[in-house]
């Protein structure tokens, strides 16, 4: 009996070839900003002791975001976790249950508010008002013809579009091959 | 780089800060801010001890062997050892790594140049790539990566004190072919060094100063010196794209056109001239910076203003300096995609490899190894060097180097202080702050003092909290970033944003004795923590003075 086919497509990095220019977090701004969402970057260069790649939504198949949001702004779509930014109520349960910090809560600034003493350049001092927060997480730049416009702008060909097409060739195989390889290496030398 | 290291190259990180490329290193040193004459001596020492150098090259073409060798022998993996921590086999394993690796590239940037020292370390790689046979072959060389697109153009065109776009200012045949073409009398006296001029507008000898593409007020060192003199110009003109720090402070703004609305030139780091065509036309009123300054030349009455478009400029710049540029018509860089200098006429493929056959640009062909010592105090540097000539009787036109710290910490100000970009700002932030997706999206971290773990520790910063960096130049406050790639007692910050310029605490009394150079790279500051009032405080003074314009501030909200 083999499981159903229908596998979540979804965008990771490579942190070999990643240099950290955050060029993708420029693209998904501008990305997010066209389609009408939350003008916000989805993914977030995260550097680390060793390495450095974007870090994003991994789309989960049982998606823990999806299970626990209390009034199904996040849901199970086709092919990916879709969130409906205008149901959301900012209450941070997704940010919570997300295992790899790719759902965190981000607000615009409020149009009725007047920020006239929070100017510009001081966007890192905290708003006295607050605004309402919604969730943020990677759409695969849905309602875009061209796909993940992050993907489409790395420089180095760091970020890679993965759909159920070449899953199993991408993520498994060529790990599994080089392991079997090392293995029967090491076997060889030991017989 | 990358791509290098796909196909196998090595890789060697030499950095305070453990950067993303230093992660991809095979071999990363961390050194402390300022160290980098010893490290590169022990590493010359030791290729020179081990017989690991390029002695047919050395011989054939290279002067002064004898004193580098000489001048390395105090330095050893084993001192550098003592001295950092860094494990001397990690040294030796690096001076091997590079001098057996057949071809190898140095690649270096602002962190070997903005020291007071930055002339001698840039001496110390040259000796590197020298004594292995590094220089005059493709995948070698010692390359000075450019922070702009023009960095080289503006040099070769002669942007410096010192230079005519043909040769040094102090030569008589280099001035008497440029007068003939520009047809006035030229001062064969050096001007002031940028570093310098704060100082000479004070000793009021610069009376009008011209900016243009420049942000001195963020991007020079001791931003409440330089704003302080430049107060006592009779006449301040800044020519920029936007009302930028230094513009609000001028008695005269002139707009000009931008990068993608003109017509030019860039020559970038690998000395290839490329042509650029613009992309829009410039708003109702603007005109490129050449016109600009054409147009001011042309009312005060001097001639050989009347160019028609750039290109005329260009081919001016050929006749001026005929041996790099006179094959480089507009045509054949076209043609081409870029060509590299020297280029001496229209027939010459152009020089992307530089020194081939190790034959350098010196009169005689040869290069000249020079010797480069270290004192433990700045003061001691030209009694240490005069001590060097006259132990090896270097004769007195032989270039000597000499390094040293030109601060310490000490008890009042405890830690070292860096500065740096983030890759996704340029430089004072003077374009990329307005571009939206660059500000909001690629920084989404803003203005951050970057701290090593001993420093926040010990002063029990938290990621996120406010502190305030201080020296006796000035102060900056921002939110804090708990850095462990840094190395420790160190403090980095960058020089993007006026908000928190790293450079308001930059050392401008200190500079490098051959070429002006002020140590932006390193001072000494102490860093406490404070509370969101004193740093609500500690902004608006800094915004008052960064942007004195009130109309500014309210337009900008």
């Amino acid at each position: 009996m083999s499981l159903p086919k229908r596998v979540n497509k979804f965008v990771i990095a490579n942190p070999n070839v990643c240099i950290g220019c955050a060029t993708c977090m420029a693209a998904c701004y501008e990305s997010s900003h066209k389609r009408g969402k939350l003008a916000v970057p989805r993914l977030v260069v995260t550097r680390s002791k060793s390495g450095t790649m974007p870090n994003q939504c991994r789309q989960c198949d049982d998606a823990p975001c999806a299970n626990v949001c209390p009034v199904g702004a996040l849901r199970f779509s086709k092919d990916n976790i879709e969130l409906y930014e205008e149901i959301c109520i900012g209450c941070k349960m997704c940010t919570l249950a997300c295992p790899f910090g790719a759902i965190r809560a981000e607000a615009e600034i409020m149009p009725s508010i007047d920020y006239s003493m929070e100017p510009k350049y001081n966007l890192s001092m905290e708003s006295e008002v607050g605004a309402k927060s919604i969730a943020v997480k990677c759409d695969l730049c849905s309602g875009s013809e061209e796909g993940p416009a992050c993907v489409k702008v790395c420089p180095t060909g760091a970020l890679i579009f993965i759909d159920s097409q070449n899953i199993d060739y991408k993520l498994s195989n060529t790990k599994a091959e080089v392991a079997v390889e090392s293995f029967v290496q090491t076997a060889l030398q030991n017989t | 780089m990358l791509r290098g290291i796909e196909r196998g190259a090595k890789m060697i990180v030499i950095d305070p800060k453990e950067t993303d490329m230093a992660k991809k290193a095979d071999i990363f040193i961390q050194i402390p801010v300022g160290y980098n004459i010893p490290l590169i001596n022990a590493m010359i020492n030791h290729i020179i001890q081990n017989d690991l150098y390029d002695k047919d090259f050395v011989e054939k073409h290279a002067h002064g062997f004898e004193y580098v060798k000489y001048a390395v022998a105090d330095f050893t993996p084993e001192r550098v050892e003592k001295e950092t921590g860094i494990p001397a086999s990690k040294v030796i394993e690096a001076a091997e790594m590079y001098a057996k690796a057949g071809t190898a590239a140095i690649c270096y940037t602002m962190g070997i140049t903005q020291f007071t020292d930055g002339t001698s370390n840039v001496f110390s790689l040259s000796n590197l790539g020298v004594i292995t046979g590094n220089l005059g072959k493709k995948g070698g060389g010692v390359n000075p990566l450019r922070g702009q697109n023009n960095v080289q153009g503006a040099c070769d065109m002669a942007a410096l004190p010192t230079v005519l776009p043909n040769g040094p200012v102090t030569d008589s045949a280099v001035r008497e072919h440029v007068e003939s073409i520009w047809g006035y009398e030229l001062n064969p006296n050096p001007g002031y060094p940028l570093t310098k001029v704060p100082h000479e507008i004070e000793e009021g000898k610069i009376k009008l100063l011209y900016v243009f593409g420049e942000n001195p007020v963020m991007s020079d060192p001791w931003t409440d010196h330089f704003v302080e003199a430049v107060a006592e110009l009779e006449t301040f003109i800044v020519q920029d794209i936007f009302l930028t720090e230094t513009a609000q402070k001028a008695d005269v703004v002139i707009p000009a056109a931008t990068w993608s609305e003109k017509d030019g030139t860039f020559l970038n780091t690998s000395r290839r001239l490329q042509l650029i065509s613009k992309a829009i036309n410039p708003s109702e009123g603007l005109v490129s910076d050449w016109k600009v300054i054409c147009n001011i030349a042309q009312r005060i009455g001097l001639k050989g203003f009347d160019f028609y478009k750039a290109e005329e400029i260009w081919n001016e710049v050929r006749k001026v300096n005929p041996a790099f540029f006179g094959g480089l018509t507009y045509d054949r860089i076209k043609k081409l995609d870029g060509i590299s200098w020297p280029c001496p006429d229209e027939n010459h493929p152009g020089t992307p490899v530089l020194y081939e056959g190790g034959i350098s640009m010196l009169p005689d062909g040869k290069f000249k190894l020079v010797p480069v010592i270290y004192a433990d105090d700045k003061k001691k540097r030209a009694a240490l060097e005069q001590k060097l000539v006259d132990d090896l009787n270097i004769p007195s036109d032989y270039p000597v180097g000499s390094g040293a710290l030109s601060e310490k910490v000490n008890e009042a100000y405890p830690c070292l202080f860096t500065t740096g970009r983030k890759v996704y700002h340029y430089h004072t932030g003077t374009m990329t702050r307005e571009c939206k997706p660059l500000e909001m999206g690629a920084d989404i971290m803003g203005p951050a003092i970057e701290v090593s773990v001993d420093i926040a520790e010990a002063r029990d910063l938290e990621e996120n909290c406010y502190a305030v960096v201080e020296n006796k130049r000035g102060k900056i406050a921002a939110k804090v970033k708990v850095n462990p790639d840094l190395h420790h007692g160190t403090i980095f910050t960058t020089f993007h944003y006026a908000e928190a310029d790293g450079n308001e605490l930059c050392n401008a009394e200190d500079s490098d004795p051959l070429s002006g150079m002020n140590p932006l790279k390193m001072t000494i500051a102490a860093i406490r923590r404070i509370s969101e009032e004193e740093f609500m405080q500690v902004r608006n003074e800094t915004d008052m003075h960064m942007h004195p314009s009130e109309q500014y501030r309210t337009a900008r909200r």
